[in-house]
């Protein structure tokens, strides 16, 4: 029952940051108009941020799936 | 180089029927033939989703896209595919919970059964229908035309479209969804393979990627940043984009089919992970190709460009699977959309007898596949912006479906479809230029989502406010 309850509270948090950093992937945070720099590795600024967010979403989306409410259901 | 073409070619059709006629020994119903026994493993079903939404305009449209209008490519699709695959496990749930329960067998028969009318799967077949016609015969004459320009000698544009409709018809045909699946499998992996090398050799030709992003940052530094040289990248577009490819698992009925037939929930969780490491991983290589178009090839037309880059600067070898990568991704996503138009199509009609139902599906299939043929005649060859319209159109529907998933059965009942009909109709206007594509400074796409939501949301309030008078009552 514990355990349930921690899993509806992590799969939420998951929820809010989800949508909360696709939010700001379209917002001048991550594509300042006209703006490079800062570089990392040579790569656009609006590019390697852009690459570090799906990772980043990859990693959440992975998470929420381990605590899915529906996690076991077939 | 033509050689080497052949022998790929032959190993690729080779594999690809004899799939189909494996499949086909192993099936028993039409459960097995239109729904792939509805019991697919995670990795078969990442590898058919990623293949059947990463199509000929991840390959050809995307690299000019980066080179074009520079680096806010990657936020219009890689970022947008993050969101559709948290919506996969967020709404995918409820989606299964609801329609798995009554027996899935295409959108257009759920909304049926839902809505309680079949208005409602009638208005859906016909979205789905004007906006995936004009996807597929894009990626048909995307691919037909680049392949006629790379042997100019060989075969005219248009005999590389009937060739692929036929090999796609012929494996469709003999094996079902089964079959797509698996040959899904083989292409997903024959693309990535193949874009990768390309990505590979094109950022060491211009001296890695550090020197290639200084150079382009010297030359062009608007392809650099957002919105790019022409302005296309605005965050409206961005966000529109988004929002249509975020529902595209729910409103293209050749995705929203791979969700139905997932094994269990858990696959489902586990495929769309995948699918989200698989935009990565397929995406991030054709900005290399786009950064190498963009300081090599800044003037040339898209075909031009995608020759060059593709082909002629390749090993023979190499470009010989980058053609037979190219035609596996149109084929692999154009014989799903057709396979699942004529599955929406058997989801809607009222016939009992399940071998004349298979027959009349199969005929449509091959109707389908014919008038996708002609349309490739005549359309256009803005691959990636074409495809944005189609997933623009089709989540118009978006809030049907979600009324029919969220709500409670007869909920929205001739009102919703109705108004989701209008929609669509408005938003062809606006493609034809009867009606502005802008309206009070938005896009109209979005626009027109927004007031089908608002709709929905108010007709979802209305039913439970009857409900609880009811039961008050």
């Amino acid at each position: 029952m514990e355990s349930q309850r921690n899993n509806h509270t992590a799969w939420r948090i998951c929820c809010t940051l989800a949508v909360v950093i696709l939010c700001l992937a379209f917002s001048p945070l991550f594509i300042p108009a006209g703006q490079h720099a800062p570089l990392l590795l040579g790569l656009p600024y609006a590019l390697w941020t852009g690459i570090a967010l799906c990772v980043l979403m990859v990693v959440i989306t992975y998470v929420a799936t381990l605590v899915h409410p529906g996690n076991t259901s077939r | 180089m033509l050689q080497s073409l052949l022998i790929v070619g032959c190993i690729y059709l080779a594999l690809l029927i004899g799939v189909s006629v494996w499949q086909r020994r192993l099936r028993t119903n039409s459960k097995d033939y239109f729904l792939a026994g509805g019991s697919l493993p995670t990795v078969l079903g990442l590898f058919t989703f990623a293949a059947t939404l990463f199509s000929t305009f991840t390959l050809l449209g995307m690299p000019d896209l980066f080179r074009v209008h520079g680096i806010g490519a990657w936020h219009f699709l890689a970022v947008s595919d993050m969101a559709l695959i948290f919506g996969v496990i967020w709404i995918g749930y409820h989606f299964r919970k609801v329609a798995l329960k009554q027996g899935f067998w295409g959108m257009a028969g759920f909304l049926n059964q839902r809505y309680g009318n079949r208005l409602a799967g009638g208005v859906a077949f016909f979205g789905v229908f004007v906006f995936l016609i004009p996807y597929v015969a894009i990626q048909i004459k995307g691919v037909s035309d680049f392949v006629a320009h790379a042997f100019p000698d060989l075969l005219p544009g248009w005999g590389w479209s009937v060739l692929m409709v036929a090999v796609m018809l012929l494996y469709s045909e003999l094996g079902g969804l089964k079959a797509i699946v698996y040959n899904d499998a083989i292409q997903g992996l024959v693309l990535l393979v193949v874009i990768w090398i390309v990505g590979i050799s094109c950022v060491r030709e211009v001296g890695g990627l550090e020197a290639g992003y200084a150079s382009l940052i010297e030359r062009q530094p608007a392809l650099a940043s957002v919105p790019g040289p022409r302005g296309l990248f605005t965050p409206q577009f961005l966000i529109g984009s988004m929002v249509a490819i975020l529902l595209i698992p729910f409103t293209q009925p050749q995705v929203s089919i791979r969700l139905a037939i997932m094994r269990d929930n858990r696959s489902m969780y586990r495929m769309a992970v995948g699918v989200g490491t698989f935009a990565i991983l397929v995406i991030l290589p054709t900005a290399f190709i786009g950064l190498y178009g963009s300081l090599r090839y800044p003037e040339l037309t898209a075909f031009e460009f995608l020759t060059q880059a593709l082909i002629h600067d390749q090993p023979a070898t190499l470009a010989a699977f980058v053609l037979i990568g190219l035609l596996a991704a149109a084929i692999s996503t154009a014989d799903s959309q057709i396979f699942a138009l004529g599955t929406e199509l058997r989801s809607i009609l009222n016939i009992q007898d399940d071998r004349r139902l298979t027959r009349i599906t199969k005929i449509g299939i091959g109707v389908f596949a014919l008038i996708a043929l002609a349309f490739s005649v005549v359309s256009s060859d803005q691959l990636a912006l074409l495809a944005r319209t189609s997933f623009a159109g089709t989540s118009l529907l978006a809030p049907l479906i979600f009324v029919a998933v969220f709500g409670r059965r007869g909920a929205g009942s001739r009102l919703l479809p109705l108004v989701t009909l209008a929609g669509i109709l408005v938003f062809v206007g606006s493609l034809f230029g009867w009606i502005p594509e802008h309206l009070l400074g938005l896009r109209l796409d979005l626009l027109l989502l927004v007031l089908l939501a608002l709709v929905a949301v108010g007709i979802g309030l209305l039913d439970e406010g009857e409900e609880e008078a009811a039961q008050t009552n």
